[in-house]
C-alpha cells in the first residue's frame, strides 16, 4: 500500500500543528519521521491514521483519496508510545478486539489471535491483564494487536520511547526484523535519530511544523540540505564555525577563527554558483577530524569524555567549541594545546541567512 | 510496658471516641424492642409492639399512614435523584474533560465555588423556580431541586474519572475498528464505572437522608420517612419506642445499598487499573 501525502495542514486555532507536508511512502517502505517534540510528526501521522482531518492537503492510499475515511474503515494498525491497551480486558480479548469489531467468528478469532501473540512470544500471556506485564511485553501486546486485523499500513508512535536502553536496542533490531518480513509499509514516528537511522529505508526530518529533508539515512547524514537536518542527525553532533568565504588565487579559502583553509575547488565552485556568499557556516563531524602536529588550526582541551571505544574531546578555538571523536585513548587533558586537521572532502558549507547548504547540486 | 501502652493508644483513644456512638445505636436498638426501658439502656421486657407499623398503619392523630407507602415514596426520592445525577454529570462531566468551547474555565471555577456553598441558603430561590416551572410541590420537581445540589459534587468526580482515561486509548479504539459511540460504550464507559457509582450511592444516599427539601418543597399527603420520623416527634406524647424502631427501619436500607455497592465499588476499582 502506498501512502501520499500532499500539502497535508492541520492548524490548531492558531496554532501551527503540520504545514504543507509533501512525503511518498512507498509499498513495503520503512519511512521514518523524525524531529524534535513539537515539530509535527505526531500530528501528521494521527492524520494518516485518520484521527485527526486535515485542515488542508490530502491523503492518498495507493491512489484512494482517504481524507474522510473514519480511521476504523482504513485498515492500518497503530501502536502508541503509552500502547493504550484496554487495562479492563486481559491480553486475549485486547489482541481479538479488533477481530472482535470485524464479527469474525469465535474459532477464526482465538486462532490468529493465538498465533500473533506466538509470533511475539507472548502466546503463554493471554490470560493475564496488562497491569500484570512488564513493559516490554505490554509493547509486544500493543504490537500483536495492531497486526492482527493484518493491516495494509503500521503506524508507530515512539513505541520504544518507554523501555529501558537495553531493550529498546532489541526491539530495535526485532521491529526492523519483522517490518523486513511482513513486508507492510510501515511509518515510523521517534526524536531518536539512531532509531531512524538504523530502521528507516527513508527519513523525513521535520521541525516546527515543516518537512526538512526527506531521503536515506546516508544521504542525509553525507548531504545534509539544512543546518537542522546535519545538527539533528549523527551523534556527536556536527560542529559549526562561522569563517569569511574568499575566492583568491585561483582557489577557495575559509578564513576565521585562526584558519585559512583551502577547501576543494568543486566545493567552492557549488558555494559560489549556489551564493556567492561572503560569509559562510562551515560544519564539521567529530569523526573528519584529526589531531596532526601543527594540523590547520589549534585549539585549546576545553573537556574530555570517553566513551570506550572513542573519547570525545571538545576543544575551543578562540571563543568557538568543536568537538572531536579521538580513538582511546586520548593522551592529552585539559588545557592542552593541540593542532586539529579536517579532512577536507568532508566539509560542509551553509548559508548563514538561509541556513541552507551551498552545496546542493540541483 | 511502655511500649505496650504506644501500640495500644490509638485503639484506646478510637474506643473511647466512639463509645457515645456505641451507646447511641445501644439505646436505639434497646427501645425498639421494648415499651420501657430503664436508664435509658436496661429495657424492661421484649416486645414487638414497636414494630407493628411493619403490619398495620401508623395510628396518629386523624390519619392513618402505611410505613410502606413511605418508603416506596423515600426509594423514589433517592433512587430519582441517583438516576438524575448520573444522566447529568456523566454527559456534563466528558464534555468538560474532552471538548474546548469558550466559558469552559469559568464553568470549572463556577462547580468549586459552588461545592462549598450550602444549599440550603437556595432554598427560597428554588421554591420560587419551582413555583414558576410548575414542578412546585411535586415529586418530580423535588427531585430535581435535591439533586441539582448535588451537580457540582457529582461533576468534579467524573470528570476527574474521565481525565483519568488517556486519549489514546480512545484513539486506539477507533483505530481497531470502533465507531465513536462503539468506543464510548465498549472502552470508556468500563472504565468510568467506579465514578458512576460512587456518585450514584453518594446522590441516593443524599436523597435518602433529605428532610428539608422533602419537607418544605413536599407537603401535604406524599411524605418520605425522614419527614414522616419529623411528624412523629411533633406530637405531645413522644413514643419514644416508635420513633427508635421507625429509625432503625428508615436506616437498614441505606445501610445494605451501601454495603452491596460498596463491594461492588471495591471489585470495580481494582480491575480499572491503567495499563
Amino acid at each position: 500500500m502506498k501512502v501520499t501525502l500532499e500539502n497535508l495542514t492541520k492548524y490548531f486555532g492558531k496554532v501551527v500543528g503540520a504545514e504543507d507536508v509533501k512525503l511518498e511512502i512507498g509499498d513495503g517502505e520503512f519511512v521514518a519521521l523524525l524531529g524534535p517534540s513539537g515539530c509535527g510528526k505526531t500530528t501528521t501521522l494521527l492524520m494518516i491514521a485518520g484521527i485527526y482531518k486535515p485542515t488542508r492537503g490530502c491523503v492518498y492510499f495507493d491512489d484512494q483519496l482517504v481524507n474522510d475515511l473514519p480511521p476504523r474503515d482504513r485498515n492500518v494498525g497503530m501502536v502508541f508510545q503509552s500502547y493504550a491497551l484496554y487495562p479492563h480486558m486481559t491480553v486475549f480479548d485486547n489482541i481479538a478486539f479488533p477481530l472482535k469489531l470485524q464479527k469474525v467468528p469465535r474459532g477464526e478469532m482465538e486462532q490468529r489471535a493465538q498465533r500473533v501473540a506466538d509470533m511475539m512470544g507472548i502466546g503463554q500471556l493471554m490470560d493475564r491483564k496488562p497491569a500484570q506485564l512488564s513493559g516490554g511485553q505490554q509493547q509486544r501486546v500493543a504490537l500483536a494487536r495492531a497486526l492482527v486485523k493484518e493491516p495494509d499500513i503500521l503506524l508507530f508512535d515512539e513505541p520504544l520511547s518507554n523501555l529501558d536502553a537495553k531493550l529498546r536496542l532489541r526491539m530495535r533490531g526485532e521491529l526492523k526484523r519483522l517490518q523486513m518480513e511482513l513486508g507492510i509499509t510501515s511509518i515510523y514516528v521517534t526524536h531518536d535519530q539512531v532509531e531512524a537511522m538504523t530502521m528507516a529505508d527513508r527519513i523525513a526530518v521535520m521541525n516546527l511544523g515543516v518537512l526538512q529533508a526527506y531521503g536515506p539515512p546516508g544521504q542525509l547524514y553525507d548531504h545534509p540540505e539544512t543546518m537542522f537536518v546535519a545538527s539533528f542527525i549523527g551523534s556527536p553532533p556536527m560542529s559549526f564555525l562561522k569563517m569569511a568565504f574568499e575566492e583568491s588565487e585561483g582557489g577557495f579559502y575559509l578564513r576565521g577563527k585562526g584558519l585559512n583553509l583551502r577547501i576543494p575547488d568543486e566545493k567552492g565552485h557549488l558555494a559560489k554558483r549556489n551564493g556567492p556568499p561572503n560569509e559562510v557556516i562551515m560544519g564539521i563531524r567529530p569523526e573528519d577530524i584529526a589531531i596532526v602536529g601543527e594540523g590547520d588550526v589549534r585549539g585549546e582541551v576545553y573537556v574530555v569524555e570517553p566513551l570506550g571505544r572513542e573519547d570525545l574531546v571538545t576543544f575551543h578555538l578562540e571563543d568557538e567549541e568543536m568537538r572531536v571523536l579521538i580513538p582511546a585513548p586520548f593522551e592529552g587533558k585539559i588545557g592542552d594545546v593541540m593542532g586539529l586537521s579536517y579532512d577536507k572532502n568532508k566539509i560542509h558549507l551553509f548559508d548563514p541567512r538561509t541556513e541552507e547548504s551551498l552545496l546542493k547540486e540541483k | 510496658m511502655k511500649e505496650k501502652l504506644k501500640n495500644a493508644s490509638p485503639y484506646l483513644v478510637l474506643i473511647i471516641g466512639s463509645i457515645p456512638f456505641f451507646i447511641m445505636y445501644t439505646w436505639l436498638i434497646m427501645n425498639s424492642f421494648s415499651k420501657y426501658v430503664s436508664f435509658g439502656l436496661i429495657p424492661k421486657e421484649f416486645t414487638l409492639e414497636n414494630w407493628s407499623f411493619l403490619w398495620s398503619p401508623i395510628p396518629w392523630g386523624l390519619e392513618r399512614t402505611s410505613v410502606w407507602t413511605v418508603l416506596l415514596n423515600t426509594l423514589l426520592y433517592a433512587g430519582g435523584v441517583a438516576v438524575l445525577q448520573v444522566l447529568v454529570c456523566t454527559l456534563a462531566a466528558y464534555a468538560l474533560s474532552r471538548i474546548e468551547f469558550r466559558g469552559k474555565t469559568l464553568i470549572l471555577g463556577l462547580q468549586m465555588l459552588l461545592r462549598a456553598f450550602p444549599g440550603v441558603l437556595l432554598l427560597i430561590g428554588t421554591f420560587f423556580v419551582l413555583l414558576r416551572l410548575r414542578l412546585l410541590y411535586t415529586i418530580p420537581g423535588v427531585i430535581l431541586a435535591r439533586m441539582s445540589m448535588e451537580i457540582p459534587y457529582g461533576v468534579w468526580i467524573m470528570k476527574g474519572f474521565f481525565d483519568g482515561v488517556p486519549w489514546d486509548i480512545e484513539w486506539a479504539a477507533l483505530v481497531d475498528g470502533c465507531s465513536r459511540i462503539q468506543a464510548w460504550r465498549k472502552i470508556l464507559f468500563p472504565l468510568v464505572m467506579p465514578g458512576l457509582l460512587a456518585i450514584s450511592i453518594f446522590a441516593f444516599l443524599a436523597g435518602w437522608e433529605d428532610f428539608v427539601f422533602a419537607y418544605i418543597l413536599l407537603p401535604g399527603e406524599t411524605k418520605v420517612m425522614s419527614v414522616l420520623l419529623q411528624g412523629l416527634m411533633a406530637t405531645e406524647v413522644m413514643d419514644y419506642g416508635l420513633l427508635a424502631a421507625i429509625s432503625l427501619f428508615y436506616m437498614l436500607p441505606a445501610m445494605l445499598f451501601f454495603l452491596v455497592a460498596q463491594r461492588a465499588l471495591a471489585r470495580v476499582t481494582i480491575a480499572g487499573v491503567r495499563a
